[in-house]
């Protein structure tokens, strides 16, 4: 499956954005695609994201305002998300003493 | 999925399109898969309130369930890829941290939704609430955003122009009507809707623009399409031809052997738009249109033609056609 998407792929595959408003997310910056010469390049990711705006900005009727705040916190909350499963990651790989010292220590707070 | 779109938002049959939009959006906030990206049972959830709030929003498809003309399938959505599957791609352009390592400041929040909200008002503006003795003193918001519809004719919406709204509480307001306005698009005039409490800016005017329709243009995205008659020997014979366009009329060669529907392309006589180099063309059906008295001489001559010219372009017609 292809990840390169056009202006054109993006309205046709998310039926309720209408062109007007693509320009107006990437304007305000809302949805970040990468210039090319032809225009801008889409990727699937883009895609999700404009079904989101869509659900915030239709379904939900809020302002740009309002989605630039949702948007945002959604974005820290996946990075928040990330940085926890990291964590979860290395001290899953750590020796198993220091494994459980982490564990009492968690259990202590 | 078949179960009761009411059932799914929580409802009856008696609900209004008010209590609909209101349960939807509680729904929303506690089912969406964005929005709640640990929890696996969302998605499943968000499908069966969204496909129901589809068919209920709606006054004539709700209508149709209600009389048992459509059963809730109708309305049931393709599948989705949610935004929460893509965020832990490495090249999330979206991340708003920089990894461990860094003191990421709890301040940064802040200013990446004023950044935001500055850009999305064409930027600066915010500066200045918080820059002075607004900040931390009283109280200060936007007002509320006033909503108005405008229907504007057909061609005005594709050159572009500058209207005004009357108000109802007397004065107007000028709206300036972009080249290439879409039916249906919304306009946002900064600062011209209700007065701002304690010193905050003023809201927005939001415009809703119906595009009037025309009697002889028609439009397909940036495209003009137009039917244009033309008579049978123009037709037979090909000619040149005066053809209206939205910004006046452009002269077309008519290729000798033009049936009717064929269509005729003017390239970069469609609808131009702010901020694309390209424009769209106009395209031109062509419609052969016959005389209502036929000439004698012409009826003798094509009674003679017939006898040796026996030819029927209908022949084909059902050849390769499915049965």
């Amino acid at each position: 499956m292809t990840d390169r998407f056009t202006e054109d792929d993006v309205i046709t595959a998310v039926t309720r954005l209408t062109r007007t408003q693509l320009i107006r997310f990437v304007e305000v910056d809302l949805v970040r695609p990468q210039r090319a010469d032809a225009g801008y390049v889409f990727r699937r990711i883009d895609i999700a994201r404009l079904e989101l705006l869509c659900d915030l900005s239709e379904d939900m009727e809020l302002d740009e305002a309002a989605m630039g705040i949702v948007i945002s916190l959604i974005d820290q909350l996946h990075a928040a998300r990330q940085d926890m499963a990291t964590m979860a990651r290395v001290i899953d790989a750590l020796p198993d003493d220091l494994r459980s010292r982490i564990g009492t220590a968690m259990k202590q707070t | 999925m078949n179960t009761d779109p009411y059932e799914a938002l929580g409802l009856t049959k008696a609900a209004t399109a008010d209590e609909i939009k209101k349960a939807y959006r509680k729904l929303v906030r506690s089912s969406h898969p964005d929005l709640h990206p640990d929890d696996p049972g969302a998605a499943d959830r968000f499908k069966a309130i969204s496909s129901a709030y589809d068919l209920l929003k709606d006054a004539e498809t709700r209508a149709r369930y209600d009389a048992g003309e459509i059963d809730a399938q109708g309305a049931e959505r393709p599948q989705r890829q949610y935004y929460r599957d893509f965020t832990d791609t490495p090249d999330d352009r979206y991340q708003q941290r920089r990894g461990f390592g860094q003191n990421v400041d709890p301040s940064d929040i802040f200013a990446e939704i004023l950044r935001n909200r500055a850009r999305a008002s064409g930027g600066g503006d915010f500066g200045g609430d918080f820059g002075g003795s607004d900040f931390g003193g009283g109280y200060a918001s936007a007002g509320p955003d006033a909503r108005y519809t405008l229907e504007v004719p057909f061609l005005d919406a594709a050159r572009g122009t500058e209207t005004r709204i009357t108000l109802p509480d007397g004065p107007s307001l000028a709206v300036k009507i972009p080249q290439g306005l879409e039916d249906g698009q919304t306009l946002r005039l900064r600062g011209k809707g209700a007065p701002g409490y304690g010193g905050g800016p003023a809201g927005d005017a939001l415009v809703t623009v119906m595009v009037r329709a025309h009697a002889v243009f028609r439009r397909a995205g940036d495209d003009i399409l137009l039917t244009l008659p033309i008579t049978f020997d123009e037709a037979i014979l090909g000619g040149k031809v005066t053809v209206p366009t939205i910004d006046g009329p452009v002269g077309l060669t008519i290729p000798p052997g033009a049936s009717s529907g064929r269509l005729m392309r003017l390239r970069g006589r469609g609808v131009a738009r702010a901020g694309r180099k390209i424009r769209g063309d106009q395209m031109v059906e062509l419609k052969i249109v016959v005389p209502k008295e036929t000439d004698p001489a012409l009826r003798d001559f094509l009674t003679e033609w017939r006898k040796t010219h026996a030819a029927d372009p209908r022949a084909d017609l059902m050849k390769g056609a499915a049965t």
